[in-house]
């Protein structure tokens, strides 16, 4: 009897992970195979994956190299990039300076950084466009790193100098009693102790800017800047075809699959420090 | 140090970018929107904006879609909120009973959270698809055709299956923090706990769920937040107009329309930023619970 009931809570407990694990995943399956299916076919069967004979990346070809999605890509990563330097960087100096150096005001400016956190860069959007039309930054990717940045550096300057604060000191200070000037130890024994922090930093701050659609919807007007997030925008959909052009259904799965894959590939290659990074990020700090 | 030579105080130095930049994205733009939110200002054709004491927010009072929209935002946020934490939690507890292949299934249930909102938001309309999507002809599959229908066209389905997206794509980021939660709790609690012959159940109950208490504390405003912010998911599976009638505006895309209106033609910078600011309000206060429970560090507010 005992053994039943046991029998019965695995199936139960399996059953249930791997009907979430399903829906978590199918949708994504689902997009990429039916991004590589002829027009017809995905009327015709939406489901079934695509046999030899209703294969086709013409939906592929036409979304990187006619509609611009290969520029899409790009512009997606110079924004990205450019925005997780810009936070790692200048989180990685105050972060420093706030658990190492004595700084005068040293818990009003903690005070300061605290209270950012509780201001949305969400709901502070028109001014920032009224601020970067002044600066002649609207239309360039510089317009829309610097609310990004901006938006995350009070959380990540907290944590990157947290981490400091629960490193030991020994070392830089013998290096000081050694005569190295504060560049040099900051080059020199700082980096190399942050580099677990900054990659945490790197993977919060990264996806973020990626996957940011408010700020390129704000900032830009000129088609040939949009990153992936607003590319895709050219595909939204209400709930019937009917009055859809010919081919939209296998471009528009195309376009999703394509602006969908680099992330699969960052998710495969750092996919444990993704899981571990988000963890620490999020609640500890 | 040598007399006469100038100390540079470097940890200022150092300091400084992250304050300027971020003061420049947060703080004065704070007090902007709080301005303008008191002027009148069409941004084509005036050039400056005129003061106008509280008209907007008398507005607020006779604009049915802002109620609608603020009344949106709360059930959205609430909503969404609530079925997040509640499957990653199910999911986290279910995972840390020691499942075979749960770093797989770890892999599987987190990865929705990296993707593209705005991406995810189109897919999901597809999932929807009368005529193609999952959902419908799932629904068909086992008898119940009747409910195969475009849940986006209709006003009150619409805003349920955009949260029903959300609650799909961010269960996962709720799983792996409780997850992480839970691992932290020493092992020979649990140890002691099934020596004394309490069930599974029991344990999670009444030891592993109060120890991890302030994970879900800050778990919980942390996704009020952000989901009160909602932008992506219901500007593109509404197209940008709120639609049906208007009855799917949050208050982040009603500031958006308001602003911008659909065709990228700057409207009303005045009421629209009066409409971020009560969002700002809103987020602002549940931030204050938030970094209650935050620990970053020794720091404490």
């Amino acid at each position: 009897m005992v053994r039943v009931k046991n029998v019965l809570k695995k199936v139960v407990l399996y059953g249930f992970l791997l009907t979430w694990g399903f829906i978590a995943l199918y949708p994504v399956v689902w997009m990429f195979y039916t991004s590589v299916k002829l027009e017809e076919s995905i009327y015709v069967g939406p489901f079934s994956p695509p046999g030899l004979g209703d294969l086709t990346v013409s939906g592929w070809a036409k979304i990187m190299f006619k509609f611009g999605g290969l520029q899409a890509f790009f512009n997606s990563l110079i924004i990205a990039v450019g925005a997780t330097v810009c936070v790692m960087t200048i989180t990685l100096l105050a972060g420093y300076a706030l658990a190492r150096y004595e700084i005068r005001g040293h818990s009003y400016l903690l005070a300061i950084l605290l209270g950012m956190i509780a201001i949305p860069l969400q709901a502070n959007w028109i001014p920032i466009y009224l601020q970067l039309q002044a600066l002649g930054l609207l239309n360039t990717h510089l317009g829309i790193i610097i609310p990004l940045v901006g938006g995350m550096l009070p959380f990540l300057t907290l944590v990157v100098r947290a981490y400091f604060r629960s490193f030991p000191k020994e070392v830089e200070e013998a290096a000081r009693l050694d005569g190295a000037s504060e560049l040099r130890i900051f080059l020199s024994i700082v980096v190399p102790i942050a580099r677990p922090i900054l990659a945490v930093v790197a993977i919060l701050a990264f996806p973020g800017a990626w996957n940011d659609l408010l700020f390129p919807m704000v900032v830009l007007t000129d088609p040939s800047m949009k990153p992936l997030p607003k590319f895709v925008l050219a595909f939204r959909t209400s709930t019937s075809f009917t009055q859809e052009a010919e081919g939209i259904l296998s471009l528009t799965f195309a376009g999703m699959a394509f602006s969908t894959l680099p992330l699969v590939i960052f998710y495969l290659l750092f996919q444990r420090y993704i899981i571990r990074g988000i963890a620490i990020g999020a609640v500890k700090g | 140090m040598p007399r006469g030579t100038l100390r540079i105080p470097i940890g200022y130095l150092m300091v400084i970018p992250a304050i300027v930049w971020a003061g420049f994205t947060l703080i004065f733009p704070g007090f902007l929107t709080l301005f303008l939110s008191f002027t009148r200002w069409r941004g084509y054709g005036e050039i400056l904006p005129t003061f106008s004491g509280l008209e907007n927010y008398y507005r607020f009072g006779w604009d049915p879609v802002f109620i609608r929209a603020s009344v949106n935002t709360l059930l959205y946020s609430g909503i969404v909120t609530a079925g997040q934490v509640l499957l990653g939690l199910i999911l986290a507890a279910l995972l840390h009973t020691q499942v075979r292949g749960w770093k797989i299934f770890r892999s599987i249930f987190f990865f929705p959270v990296l993707l593209t909102s705005a991406v995810t938001a189109v897919l999901w309309s597809y999932i929807y698809n009368p005529i193609i999507g999952l959902l419908p002809n799932f629904l068909r599959t086992i008898g119940l055709g009747s409910l195969a229908f475009g849940y986006l066209g209709r006003p009150e389905t619409a805003l349920f299956a955009m949260m029903l997206k959300d609650i799909w794509q961010g269960s996962g980021f709720a799983m792996i923090i409780l997850l992480a939660a839970f691992t932290s709790v020493p092992e020979a609690i649990y140890d002691s706990a099934r020596i004394d012959g309490a069930s599974p159940f029991q344990t999670f109950r009444r030891i592993s769920l109060p120890l991890i208490r302030n994970v879900v504390a800050v778990l919980i405003a942390l996704q009020i937040m952000g989901n009160l912010k909602v932008f992506d998911t219901i500007w593109v599976m509404t197209g940008g107009t709120g639609g049906p009638g208007s009855s799917t505006f949050s208050l982040a895309t009603y500031a958006y329309y308001i602003v911008f209106g659909l065709s990228g033609v700057t409207l009303e910078f005045g009421y629209g930023s009066a409409i971020a600011l009560v969002l700002l309000v809103v987020v602002f206060i549940v931030s204050l619970v938030y970094l209650r429970y935050i620990r970053l560090g020794e720091l404490k507010l």
